[in-house]
């Protein structure tokens, strides 16, 4: 159901588009014909295709046509598709050991949470610090994901370690969560007393987001900015391997 | 023809309006530090505008013993939380000699919700009893180090960096707050004392600027 939600404004689009196409035919032209549009997609940055349809016959049809078409079908793979093959992936445990999207980990201590940046194996741990209301930390949500999915075979294991405020988990994050189809493990970390604990997460880190860790038993880098690209951050991933 | 192109740049503009929207917002985080002060520096001299497009610096408080300046914004949610607190601090040590500067950092051409036009209606809005100035070309921030907003600056009469850092240590909870560092930091300075601690750190936004 929250996929509909997150295709409606494609489906607007589209409608809009069908609304102009019908005025543009009804007009002047006399040809009919439809062009696809790529349209990038401002949080997953995935290109979905806008129709221009040029009509000549029942408009209202087939802006309803258009409007459901969008709706039901769409070019991502389904939710269901995506958690079946989570679920069947041997290497998928949890760095919390938290598996359900719809229950997310709260944590109101930091010390509760601090094995997290020092486990002593061979996996590589990638942990960002971001919230849903910081605009560069989702604009790069998507790099994260990216890497969820070509690394999920290997030791690679990402946390996502969300600042966002207790009272707008269920109103935020949680719909952020499924909206975006967000595949990597979401933590909360509700500690109210930063100062006692950004320097734990690492020395350099003044305490604004984001920022990403990246360890491996003693390997460790820290990234307080946001990454440009999905590139810069797979390449610190890869120096790790 | 005149319908076919008025309805073809209808369309243009509305994608071109869509795309807009879709990408205003985009941030960056490319820190232009210099060299940021630590406390026991001396504060680098600021002349910025107000919102009543007066100019402002240290030699406008003629009888201050401090000064607590805090880059800060409109757009930023940890900026909005303690704008309350900001005020109320003002009102109470303004008059004791320690008025709030409050400066905003961030580049409008990347969070349009921090231009100058946006930080008039805020002030008014809010009524800040403080300077909330603009830091046009982004000058003054990186000689300060800021690295997020909100971040305090706390400053002696004699121009010394005193504290950096947090308010308190409850952003969020203004009720359920334990310690008020800035506070403690104006007390300490108040009885000639080092204050202790003098440096803290807080979650914040970045401070938006061109990559």
């Amino acid at each position: 159901m929250a996929n509909f939600v997150a295709r409606l404004p494609g489906s607007f689009l589209l409608t809009l588009s069908a609304l102009f196409g019908y005025y543009l035919n009804y007009g002047i032209l006399t040809f009919r014909g439809i062009f696809l549009v790529p349209v990038t997609s401002p949080l997953n940055h995935r290109v979905q295709f806008v129709f221009f349809i040029k009509m000549n016959f029942s408009c209202m049809k087939m802006i309803l046509f258009l409007f459901f078409s969008v709706l039901f079908f769409d070019c991502r793979p389904s939710v269901e598709n995506k958690d079946a093959s989570k679920n069947s992936a041997p290497e998928n445990e949890n760095i919390a050991g938290i598996n359900a999207s719809d229950s997310i980990k709260i944590f109101d201590h930091f010390d509760d949470m601090q094995h997290f940046f020092s486990r002593k194996n061979d996996t590589t741990y990638v942990i960002n610090f971001w919230a849903t209301w910081c605009k560069p930390c989702v604009e790069e949500m998507p790099y994260f994901e990216q890497l969820h999915e070509k690394y999920r075979d290997q030791k690679v294991k990402i946390l996502l370690v969300s600042l966002d405020f207790k009272k707008q988990i269920d109103s935020k994050l949680k719909p952020f969560i499924r909206e975006q189809n967000l595949q990597p493990e979401v933590v909360v970390l509700a500690d109210p007393d930063a100062n006692s604990w950004i320097s734990k997460v690492d020395a350099n880190w003044g305490g604004a987001i984001p920022i990403t860790i990246v360890y491996k038993g003693e390997q460790r880098q820290f990234i307080g900015e946001q990454f440009e690209d999905y590139q810069s951050l797979e390449k610190i991933i890869q120096s790790f391997l | 023809m005149k319908k076919l192109i008025f309805a073809a740049s209808i369309s243009v503009l509305s994608i071109l309006l869509v795309a807009a929207v879709w990408k205003t917002d985009v941030t960056s985080t490319k820190p232009l530090m210099t060299k940021a002060v630590k406390v026991g520096d001396r504060a680098p001299e600021f002349k910025l505008k107000n919102v009543k497009g007066e100019t402002i610096s240290f030699d406008s408080y003629k009888d201050a013993k401090g000064y607590i300046i805090t880059f800060t914004c409109n757009h930023c949610p940890y900026a909005i939380m303690y704008e309350d607190r900001l005020i109320a601090l003002h009102k109470k040590y303004a008059p004791l000699g320690y008025p709030v500067i409050a400066i905003n950092p961030n580049d409008p051409k990347i969070q349009p919700a921090d231009s100058y036009e946006a930080m008039q209606e805020r002030a008014e809005e809010k009524d800040f009893p403080f300077e909330y100035l603009f830091d046009e070309g982004q000058k003054v921030y990186p000689q300060y180090g800021a690295e997020r907003t909100p971040h305090i600056f706390l400053v002696d009469k004699k121009k010394k960096v005193r504290y950096i850092g947090a308010i308190d240590d409850n952003a969020q909870d203004a009720e359920a707050v334990k310690v008020k560092y800035l506070e403690n930091a104006i007390t300490a300075l108040q009885k000639g004392k080092k204050p202790d601690p003098d440096f803290t750190k807080a979650i914040g936004c970045t401070i938006k600027a061109k990559k």
